[in-house]
């Protein structure tokens, strides 16, 4: 009887109590923030930009040790068995990627789904303005899908397979949340181009030509039409169009002319190119050159990871023979050609400038010469890769496996023994050489050598000679009177010189269905005698490549496919 | 070995030798009063609470040797003088105590007979409360201060192995100021990294490591449901309950405790000397293919080297150095010293116990000012206000202090102790200047003397406020307990130090160079390390009430808790309401229920709070007819069997993983200076569903009484079902959503197996008591569901396999010449095979060793099987107690020191004396020396793994009790003086580094010996 009455006393009370515990328990300052905390921070907001730029790839440089044009001096690199034919969907080294650009290609979604609601100050008077809102956030809005369409590129490149039609899955535009599917089957390859096409053409929209100022840096019109051009090529290229169908290529074409007739880039002029190493192209912000770029960083990383080890470096990337053969004599006539004046016996001798350039080669210098310059000095800054040599063949765990070391892109005056001063890097994403070789090739796969069709400024011959002419390279006459075919072989042994180290030559051999001819074949170094002051010049092989046709296209990582129900592999992998 | 011991005791004993002569003395002094008291007989009669009268009853006076029997009268006679004080001792009676009165002719003694659970050692510790042994019906064991107070470690915690069933104590040797020790209950329990136990210091979380041995009363270990679920969500590992000591009616003493004791670093790490250093140097290069006119060491430096390892007066020790650097830097031995002062006493109004105590322990280190002291003060103090309200009021406090030479914690200068080769440099060059090199410029007489000193002091403080008021009037049998606390703490370190000093080394054209370091002026640091405060309410109904053969006991509780910490914006805090119901039948058939409902802010608003349950039984079958007819030497029986749940709500240190999170992350630069790089991210996705683990615990007990529960043995099983593990799914979500994944609520594992205690504690004879008690537990636990990627063969999940099972290669011996030409089909991780490297099997029959052939090898460092031996014996005046513990199956990795000689021209150990080469293929045991990195010697393998079975004598124990007749002229009741050892000896398999901890001596201190001499002065 009394326990009932207690009851009726207790359970209000209790009741009470409970509701009052809990907001008690409730955490109410919180130093974490919310996505609307974010979202109603013009800083935050900018700062999220931030963060879905941070995606992109820092330079595609390690994909050179994946090619014929270079060599890891490591020999536990773990870019060795792309080398060696050994590498499956559990190893492949870009494997990382699959789960990045997917990260990347949600905090896009993320931004779109807010962007609405962030409001944006004027950088210079700090107000809120309607209409400055909705330039911004219109702007904002195609640097986003600009970059939604440069990660979903990269993932189609890789693991596109378009003989198949078989693309990347493209996953819907909204934030997914973890009671959402998350399992996503691939979409077709055309399905993926008109994704990323569409994207492309939506930022150009509404993006200015280039980038200036404190906003150099982001995402431009350029970019956006650059990008397309790249796609718009591969989709063109053998590998995906084997029957050749010239639209792809007159697309191609079409999409670079915008660049090239909006006069907002050209190449560097080769008197304002440092006479060392092209080098103001990769470390000068915002040169005429550069249409999208990794952001400025002060370091001297490449520097220490690829300079001999007698400069303190690491000796890392040593180019291979079959690069240095690729380079004409300043005839202009490749060295294969009897016509080149070329000599086995002096093989350096009247090359390509750009040789000289890109390739650290024996006797050559690094740094900064010093005014007036004393014999030791100048013995210390030179590379010494004969035999014997203290950069040479195999003297140190970290010298050259080839005879050469990498100079494209190292500053000279990143002195790293001394005072490790870091300098100014930005890797290049697309530069207006590439716009000019993608022209050219495009341009001659669809109209031929020397057409200018309606629309167009220029034919596909003047896109390489201005490479050619930037680089000193004699442009014979006869290279106007070429067939097509042999006029594309030039575009593209240009293409492999001019743009090596620059993350091209993996995805181009690809796209040209070359990869038996160049991939599967072993690679070259140079072996150079010393005796006195004479120089004997021997070719060697250094180790054998292997490339199958599965390779083509790359294989979906192996745990990616243990977690999906839905996704296919690749062929054969 | 032992002989070694016992020169270095001897060594001991000189070096202390004032001290103890000192005692000698004074025991010899006290001896000589003994025969001065004359004496007159007490007689009296003994009975039963039946009236009967009892024969046999062994009589002794405390702290002497006098003592007498009682005839079948029940009478008695002992001679004695006024205040002396009889104990009254007879198997199946509870002993009693009398205090000799000279006016009064005749003693008459009632004993009660005794019944298991009725006597005061039979109370234990419970959640808010204590309770009977007899009553109980949940799986608890507890130590008391006469086994952890002989434990002489500063640190209360590492003193606890082997003293309670079912709790392991993993003890990290003796770090700075003794962190490092962790406690796990029943073993293993889950994949997350919180296996920890909650520690309740008087009810409130609080740390025990730097209390007093002196104020704590008790220590139990809570184990199952029934004892846990009243916990709610922080009980799923178990609960260490530390009760400090109060007052007792009519019991006035006045201790004064004073132990001064020498510390011997335990095990410490062997080195190779100069002389084998350089010449396994050699070695190595040799067999990493260096021409011999390569090779580092000439035959002139080897040479060299011989005559100053030899001691040749005319070597040259600048050029040719050998530091054994733990002798150079560390000192023999250490004193510890503890003073302590304890008052207790009361009457029926107030009752109080007071302490005040002072720990001081030099520090290891030669130079540099290094020490550590501790002051502690208590007061437990308990008033009657009226008839109804009880009040007690408790404080304590603690002030630690420790300075340490620089601003260097213990690894960094055991660091360099271990991993400088003992010819790097001498400690002194010729010319007064501190040697050095490039590669070790930190020389530890730099670091001990130019780099200043840091000095770190904690200070403690709490009090709680309890009133218990009797609403008898309201209800008979109900009560109103209130308890409010507060705690206070804060850490704050004071430095002056200089970041480098300058070194020289030695070239070969006798010219020095310093390296590039050079003498920094010092600077003066501080800063807090802590800043906590923390608040505590309870407020609960307790009902009492019998009737006829019904006795019921209802408690209806809530608590509360809220600690903030500094840098902490958010408080942790913890609710809950607990009911608990305790109900017996005619005393032998028991049955408890607890709900607790609990809740922390940790969780989503909606899915924080919990109910716990739990359901136990007791049925004790030495009441029912047919056991007490039946066995006779069976004198009590229990059968106990529980089950319930209880929760886990911080897994991980990281709070609030239920909700999304967003904060600063990797940026972008934009414009041409590259600066301006922070982004915002998303750090991690909410799950408001997130709950807390929850452990479903069953346990089944017997508890045994033999031969009038002088033998009584306690045995427990158990199984333990962690479900609700939290666990990211990665490993089976697809990443093309591109989210951070969630933690959830997914993973399963269990635990089982049983713990069980003996206790045997018998008056053999007028003149001896014997105690002994020992307890074993042994554990397995085996995970059901983690989220694991798929993999390639059966052998690599983790599911099946024990909680914190290592994966690893299998060794298969060492690669022989013969083998390697004949050509080895199989291709090994690392490449690049000599003879004497390391083979591993290729599980999975690939011909290729890779990450594909790990498998489950050896164990975890956590024992499955621990025990514990503590014996007790009194004979007279003189008590002896000896305890020991062990742990076996488990397993540990070698340390690096030892399994990675010469790696980078790094320090090798003896252990390299024993290493392959071409002329000791025979009988090498480690594999080849390489001064390259042999990845292939170094890959996590079963080779370097060793049993890590040890039984450790951890105490021995003299104690004389001066006789009481002696003291009582000079005003003093009690005097015991008594020698203890503490980590006298280990039985193991490891010789060279300690099995209990093994990166002790090269990342922070050894164990200690230590051998302390001590003095309990009682008024």
């Amino acid at each position: 009887m009394k326990i009932s009455t207690s009851k009726i006393f207790f359970i209000p009370l209790f009741i009470a109590m409970m509701s009052s515990c809990e907001s008690y328990l409730d955490p109410g300052y919180d130093e974490t923030l919310t996505k609307s905390d974010v979202f109603s921070s013009y800083v935050y907001s900018l700062n999220y930009v931030r963060t879905i730029y941070s995606y992109l790839p820092s330079g595609a440089y390690n994909e050179t040790y994946m090619t014929d044009e270079a060599k890891h001096a490591d020999e536990a690199s773990s870019y060795l068995i792309m080398n060696n034919g050994s590498w499956t969907s559990r190893t492949y080294v870009d494997s990382w990627t699959w789960s990045h650009y997917y990260a990347g290609i949600r905090r896009v979604h993320i931004f779109l789904d807010n962007v609405d609601k962030a409001m944006f100050l004027d950088p210079n008077t700090y107000k809120i303005t309607p209409n400055l809102n909705d330039t911004l956030r219109k702007q904002l809005r195609g640097e986003a899908r600009f970059l939604r369409a440069f990660y979903y590129f990269e993932l189609l490149k890789r693991y596109g397979d378009p003989t198949k039609n078989l693309g990347v899955p493209i996953v819907p535009e909204i934030a997914l949340a973890i009671n959402d599917t998350l399992d996503f089957a691939r979409s077709t390859y055309d399905e993926c181009v008109n994704y990323i096409v569409k994207d492309c053409d939506n930022a150009a929209a509404v993006l200015p030509m280039r980038q200036v100022g404190g906003d150099y840096g982001k995402a431009s019109k350029a970019a956006a039409l650059a990008l397309k051009s790249r796609l718009l090529l591969y989709v063109a290229s053998p590998l995906a169009n084997p029957s050749g169908d010239i639209e792809k290529w007159k697309a191609a074409a079409a999409a670079d002319t915008a660049i090239i007739r909006s006069l907002k880039y050209k190449l560097i002029d080769k008197a304002t190119v440092s006479a060392d190493n092209m080098l103001s192209v990769f470390t000068k912000p915002n040169n005429d050159e550069v249409l999208f770029s990794s952001p400025v960083v002060q370091t001297n990383d490449f520097e220490a990871g690829n300079l001999p080890a007698s400069f303190g470096g690491g000796g890392q990337t040593n180019p291979t023979q079959e690069l240095i053969d690729a380079f004409e004599t300043t005839l202009g006539y490749p060295i294969t050609d009897s016509k080149s004046g070329y000599k086995p016996t002096d093989p350096y001798y009247r090359r390509d400038k750009r040789l000289g350039f890109f390739i650290a080669l024996n006797g050559s210098q690094y740094g900064v010469a010093v005014q007036p310059e004393s014999a030791a000095s100048l013995a210390a800054r030179t590379i010494d890769s004969y035999v014997g040599g203290k950069d040479g063949l195999n003297s140190s765990k970290s010298a050259t496996k080839t005879g050469y070391y990498i100079r494209k892109f190292m500053d000279p005056s990143a002195d790293i023994i001394l005072n490790r001063t870091p300098v100014t890097h930005f890797w290049v994403h697309f530069r207006y050489a590439e716009i000019l070789l993608n022209y050219a090739e495009a341009m001659a796969e669809a109209y031929g050598v020397t057409t200018i069709p309606a629309g167009f400024t220029l034919s596909a011959y003047d896109a390489l000679k201005q490479i050619r002419d930037r680089a000193g390279l004699a442009t014979q006459a006869y290279i106007k009177t070429l067939s097509t075919a042999d006029f594309i072989e030039r575009v593209r042994n240009e293409r492999r010189v001019e743009l090596c180290f620059e993350g091209h030559r993996f995805w181009d051999v690809r796209r040209w269905k070359q990869g038996e001819t160049y991939f599967n074949v072993p690679i070259h170094g140079m072996k150079i005698t010393k005796n006195g002051t004479a120089l004997t010049y021997e070719v060697f092989n250094i180790e054998d490549r292997v490339f199958d046709s599965k390779m083509y296209v790359m294989p979906i990582p192996y745990d990616e496919m243990q977690k999906s129900k839905l996704l296919i592999q690749n062929e054969n992998w | 070995m032992y002989y070694l011991e016992k020169r270095k005791n001897m060594r001991y004993f000189l070096y202390n030798r004032s001290i103890y002569n000192r005692c000698i003395a004074l025991l010899f002094s006290i001896f000589s009063f003994t025969v001065l008291f004359a004496q007159v007989s007490q007689h009296g009669v003994i009975k039963d609470n039946n009236g009967k009268l009892l024969s046999g009853v062994i009589i002794t006076i405390q702290e002497s040797t006098i003592s007498a029997e009682s005839n079948e009268l029940g009478e008695f006679s002992i001679p004695s003088v006024s205040g002396d004080n009889l104990t009254f001792a007879l198997d199946g009676y509870q002993t009693t105590s009398k205090v000799v009165d000279q006016d009064l002719k005749k003693i008459d003694v009632t004993m009660q007979e005794l019944k298991f659970g009725n006597t005061e050692q039979d109370i234990v510790p419970i959640a808010y409360s204590s309770k009977s042994k007899r009553d109980l019906t949940s799986s608890i064991s507890m130590t008391t201060f006469d086994e952890f107070g002989k434990r002489k470690d500063m640190n209360a915690m590492n003193g606890l192995g082997g003293l309670i069933n079912g709790l392991a104590v993993m003890s990290s040797g003796w770090s700075d100021t003794g962190v490092g020790t962790s406690f796990l209950i029943r073993g293993l329990k889950t994949t997350s990294s919180n296996n920890a136990p909650l520690v309740l210091v008087d009810d409130v979380e609080r740390t025990f490591d730097q209390l007093n041995a002196n104020e704590i009363e008790s220590i139990s270990v809570l184990k199952d449901a029934a004892a846990l679920a009243i916990y709610g969500n922080r009980g799923a590992n178990g609960v260490v309950l530390v009760k400090t000591r109060r007052g007792k009616k009519d019991k006035r003493d006045i201790i004064i405790n004073a132990q001064v004791g020498m510390a011997q670093s335990l095990r410490l790490p062997k080195m190779l000397n100069a002389y084998d250093y350089a010449r396994l140097y050699n070695v190595a290069q040799t067999m990493d293919g260096v021409a011999p006119a390569n090779l580092k060491y000439s035959d002139i430096a080897l040479n060299g080297y011989k005559d100053v390892v030899n001691g040749v007066d005319s070597a040259n020790i600048y050029k040719y150095p050998n530091v054994n650097f733990y002798n150079e830097f560390l000192k023999p031995l250490v004193k510890q010293q503890q003073y302590d002062l304890t008052m207790t006493g009361g009457n029926d109004i107030a009752k109080y116990f007071v302490l005040l105590g002072y720990m001081n322990q030099e520090g290891a280190y030669k130079y540099g000012d290094n020490s550590f002291y501790r002051y502690n003060y208590r007061s437990n103090v308990d008033v009657k206000l009226n008839s109804r309200l009880d009040v007690s009021l408790d404080m304590a406090g603690r002030l630690e202090n420790q300075t340490t030479p620089g601003g260097h914690y213990s690894y960094e200068l055991f660091g360099q102790f271990a991993n400088t080769p003992s010819n790097a440099y001498p400690i002194f060059n010729e010319n007064g200047t501190l040697g050095g090199t490039n590669n070790y410029k930190y020389n530890p007489y730099g670091l001990m003397n130019r780099t200043g000193q840091r000095d770190q002091t904690n200070r403690y403080f709490n009090a709680d406020v309890h009133f218990k008021l009797d609403l008898s009037d309201f209800l008979k049998g109900l009560s109103w307990n209130g308890k409010g606390g507060i705690d206070f703490m804060d850490g704050m370190i004071s430095q002056l130090t200089s970041s480098q000093f300058a070194v020289y080394e030695l070239l070969p054209d006798s010219t020095y160079i310093n390296n590039s370091t050079q003498d920094f002026a010092k600077t003066t640091n501080f800063w807090y390390t802590g800043k906590d405060r923390q608040f505590t309410f309870q407020t609960s109904f307790n009902y009492n009430q019998s009737w006829k053969n019904n006795r019921v006991n209802a408690l209806a509780l809530f608590y509360l808790r809220e600690l903030n910490s500094m840098g902490i914006a958010v408080p942790y805090k913890t609710v809950g309401f607990v009911s608990q119901l305790n109900y017996a039948y005619k005393n032998k058939y028991l049955l408890e229920g607890t709900a607790s409902y609990t809740g922390s802010e940790n969780l989503a608003r909606g899915h924080r709070f919990g109910l716990f349950p739990a359901l136990s039984a007791g049925w004790i079958l030495s009441d029912e007819d047919f056991i007490r007819d039946n066995c006779n030497t069976l004198s009590f029986l229990k059968l106990r069997a529980s089950y319930g749940a209880t929760g886990l709500d911080k897994p991980f240190n990281d709070r609030f993983l239920f909700r999304e999170n967003w904060g600063d992350a990797t940026g972008y630069a934009f414009g041409t200076s590259g600066t301006g790089r922070t982004g915002t991210d998303q750090s991690r996705i909410g799950n408001d569903n997130l709950k807390w683990e929850t452990s479903y615990k069953s346990n089944i007990g017997l508890d045994f009484g033999f031969l009038n529960n002088t033998l009584l043995w306690t045995i427990d099983g158990f199984y333990d079902n962690r479900k609700d593990i939290l666990v990211q799914k990665y490993a089976t979500t697809p990443t093309m959503a591109g989210l951070p994944l969630p933690y959830e609520n997914a993973g399963e594992t269990k635990s089982w197996g049983f713990d069980s205690e003996l206790t045997y504690d018998k008056q053999i004879n007028k003149s001896l008591r014997l105690v002994l008690k020992g307890n074993v537990m042994l554990t397995r636990s085996k995970i059901i569901n983690i989220d694991e990627p798929f993999k390639q063969y059966a052998y690599q999940y983790q599911a099946g396999n024990p909680i914190g099972q290592p994966f690893g290669y299998e060794s298969n011996g060492l690669f022989t010449q013969e083998e390697l030409d004949n050509g080895s089909d199989v291709v090994q991780n690392g490449g690049n095979i000599h003879a004497g490297d390391l083979k591993y099997v290729d599980t999975n029959g690939d011909k290729k060793i890779d990450w594909n052939d790990a498998k489950p090898i050896a164990g975890n460092s956590i024992p499955n099987l621990i025990g514990g031996l503590n014996l007790s014996v009194r004979y007279k005046l003189v008590d002896f107690t000896v305890q020991m513990m062990g742990m076996a199956d488990r397993y540990i990795y070698m340390p690096g020191v030892y399994s990675n000689s010469f790696n980078g021209e790094g320090n090798a150990s003896v252990y390299a004396l024993q290493a392959w080469t071409p002329e000791t293929a025979g009988t090498a045991i480690y594999p080849r020396l390489s001064i390259k990195n042999n990845s292939n010697n170094q890959q996590y393998s079963d080779f370097w793994f060793r049993d890590g079975s040890f039984v450790k004598l951890k105490t021995v124990e003299i104690g004389y009790n001066l006789p009481s007749s002696v003291l009582k002229e000079i005003g003093i009741s009690k005097v015991r003086a008594y020698v203890n050892g503490y980590n006298l000896l280990s039985f193991d398999h490891v010789k060279d580094f300690d099995p209990e901890d093994t990166s002790a001596g090269i990342y922070h201190y050894p164990m200690q010996r230590i051998i302390t001499l001590g003095m309990n002065v009682t008024f």
